[in-house]
C-alpha cells in the first residue's frame, strides 16, 4: 500500500471512531470487526479451497450416478459438522469416480471420498472416521495454514483494511498457492504429524456425534493392505506408525466403542440398503 | 506522528495480556472433563458460544474455568472467535456464489496472466498439471440435504 492513500485512510479512521472510542471499544462494534475479519478470512479460504477443489474434480471424475450414496455421505458428513465443524463454514460432501481408495479435503470445507473408499468401509462409524479425519484437514487448516504464507499484520493495518474492505491475503499469489495446495493432495501429502492429529481429532469428532470413535482403525488396517497396490502410500504416512500412534491415543483417552446394539442396527441397515458393494 | 493518528492508535483495543485467554465454543455442544482425557467424566456441559477462560494449554486438552468450574475441554471444539454461521456471514457480508466467481475469475486471470498465461492455456502447455472443473464443483456447491431430512437421520440411530 502506498503511503499517502494509507495516511489518508487513518485520517478517515479516526474521525469515524475517534468520539465513539475515547473510553473502551464499544463490545457490538468489536464484535462488528471481529466478524468482518473472520468474513475476509474465510473469503480467502473459499476462493483457493474452490480452485483446488474443482482441479480435484478435474482430475478425478464427479460421481453422480448413484444419488442414495451420495446423499448418504452428505447426511453423514452433516451431522459431523454439525457438531464438530466450524460454523463459520458450510461443509460440502462429493464422491469422486475414482476406485483408488482415498479421501481428500480443500480449504474451506470442501471434503470428496472415492468410490473405492466406500467400498472398503464397512459400516457408518467408519465412513464417519473417515470424514472426521477430513474435517478435521479442514478446521486445523493443514493445507491452508501450509500453502498461504500468513502475513503479519499491524493493528493499524488491520483495521485500515477493515475499513476499506481491502485486498485479500492472497493478492496476486493465487495460482502459485493453488498449485502447492494440488501438490499436496497428489503428492507429497501433509506430513506425519498432521494425519496423526487428523486421526485423533477424528476419533474425538465421532464420539461427539455419537459414533464409534474406534471405527478408524480397521480402516487404517485396510487402507495398508490397499497402499501396496495404488499410489495413496505416496502421500500418506507408514501405515504401521499412524496405527500404532492411534491406538496409542485411544488408550490414552480411554476411548472405546459404545455403540448399543440398536443403534449399531439401524446404521447397518441403512449402510447396507445404500452402500452395497455392487451399488457403485 | 499527527495527532489524529496518535488517537486511533491509542482507541483501538488493546489485547488483555494478562487475563487468561477467553475462548469460545464452536462445537453444538462439549463436555468439560474432570481429566485431560476424551473418556473421563464430565464436570459440566456446555452449548455453542460458550465463553471460557483458558488457565493451561497442554496439546489437545485445555484446563478451563467456567464460572466456578474447573475442567478440561479439547481445544478442537474452541476458538478465539465468537462462533458466527455461514448463512449469517455470508448474509452480512453478501458472500455469494456468484461474488466468488466473479472474485475467482478477475482474480486467477490476474495471477495467470503475471505468469503470462490464461489457465487454460497453462493446462494445454503442461504449465498447470489440473485442468479444473468448475461446472462440477457448482453441483457440488448446490447440493443440499434439507435440514429434516438430515435431523430424522441423526434422530434414527441417536446420533448427536
Ligand atoms: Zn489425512
Amino acid at each position: 500500500m502506498n503511503t499517502l492513500p494509507r495516511f489518508f485512510a487513518l485520517l478517515l479512521a479516526a474521525a469515524l471512531i475517534g468520539p465513539a472510542c475515547s473510553t473502551t471499544p464499544d463490545p457490538a462494534e468489536k464484535d462488528a470487526m471481529e466478524r468482518e475479519r473472520l468474513a475476509r478470512e474465510v473469503d480467502d479460504e473459499l476462493l483457493v479451497g474452490r480452485e483446488i477443489a474443482s482441479r480435484l474434480l478435474g482430475r478425478f471424475q464427479h460421481y453422480e450416478k448413484n444419488r442414495a450414496a451420495i446423499e448418504y455421505v452428505n447426511l453423514v458428513g452433516a451431522t459431523l459438522a454439525a457438531q464438530n465443524g466450524r460454523p463459520e463454514l458450510r461443509y460440502r460432501f462429493a464422491i469422486l469416480d475414482s476406485d483408488d481408495p482415498n479421501a481428500f479435503a480443500c480449504p474451506g470445507g470442501f471434503i470428496f471420498v472415492t468410490k473405492g473408499l466406500l467400498k472398503l468401509v464397512k459400516n457408518e462409524s467408519e465412513l464417519a472416521g473417515v470424514l472426521g479425519h477430513e474435517i478435521a484437514h479442514v478446521n486445523e487448516k493443514h493445507m491452508y495454514s501450509t500453502i498461504v504464507p500468513k502475513r503479519e499484520v499491524s493493528t493499524s493495518e488491520t483495521f485500515v483494511r477493515l475499513l476499506s474492505r481491502g485486498k485479500s491475503e492472497i493478492g496476486s499469489n493465487l495460482a502459485q498457492i493453488v498449485d502447492n495446495g494440488m501438490k499436496m493432495l497428489m503428492e507429497s501429502g501433509y506430513g506425519k504429524e498432521k494425519e496423526h492429529a487428523s486421526d485423533q481429532a477424528a476419533a474425538l469428532y465421532t464420539k461427539s456425534s455419537g459414533y464409534d470413535p474406534m471405527a478408524l482403525l480397521p480402516v487404517l488396517e485396510r487402507l495398508k493392505e490397499a497402499s501396496k497396490s495404488s499410489k495413496l502410500s505416496k502421500t500418506h504416512p507408514p501405515f504401521d506408525e499412524r496405527t500404532a500412534s492411534f491406538q496409542a491415543f485411544l488408550k490414552e483417552n480411554d476411548l472405546k466403542s459404545t455403540l448399543s446394539a440398536s443403534r449399531q442396527q439401524v446404521m447397518e441397515a441403512r449402510f447396507l440398503a445404500v452402500l452395497k458393494k455392487e451399488a457403485l | 506522528m499527527k495527532p489524529a493518528i496518535l488517537m486511533l492508535l491509542l482507541c483501538l483495543p488493546v489485547p488483555n495480556g494478562v487475563a487468561a485467554e477467553t475462548m469460545y465454543v464452536q462445537a453444538q455442544k462439549a463436555g468439560v472433563l474432570a481429566e485431560a482425557k476424551s473418556g473421563a467424566a464430565a464436570v459440566t456441559e456446555l452449548a455453542r458460544g460458550a465463553s471460557v477462560s483458558v488457565l493451561e494449554k497442554n496439546g489437545l486438552w485445555y484446563k478451563v474455568q467456567v464460572e466456578n468450574k474447573q475442567g478440561f475441554i479439547s481445544r478442537l471444539f474452541l476458538s478465539p472467535n465468537k462462533p458466527v454461521g455461514a448463512a449469517e456471514l455470508a448474509k452480512a457480508n453478501d458472500v455469494s456464489l456468484e461474488k466468488a466467481n466473479r472474485r475467482r475469475s478477475s482474480s486467477f486471470a490476474a495471477t495467470a496472466s503475471t505468469r503470462g498465461l490464461q489457465a487454460d492455456e497453462r493446462v494445454r502447455q503442461g504449465r498447470e498439471m489440473y485442468q479444473a472443473d468448475f461446472r462440477a464443483l457448482q453441483k457440488v456447491e448446490k447440493y443440499e440435504i434439507p435440514a429434516d431430512r438430515l435431523q430424522l437421520f441423526r434422530k434414527q440411530a441417536g446420533l448427536e
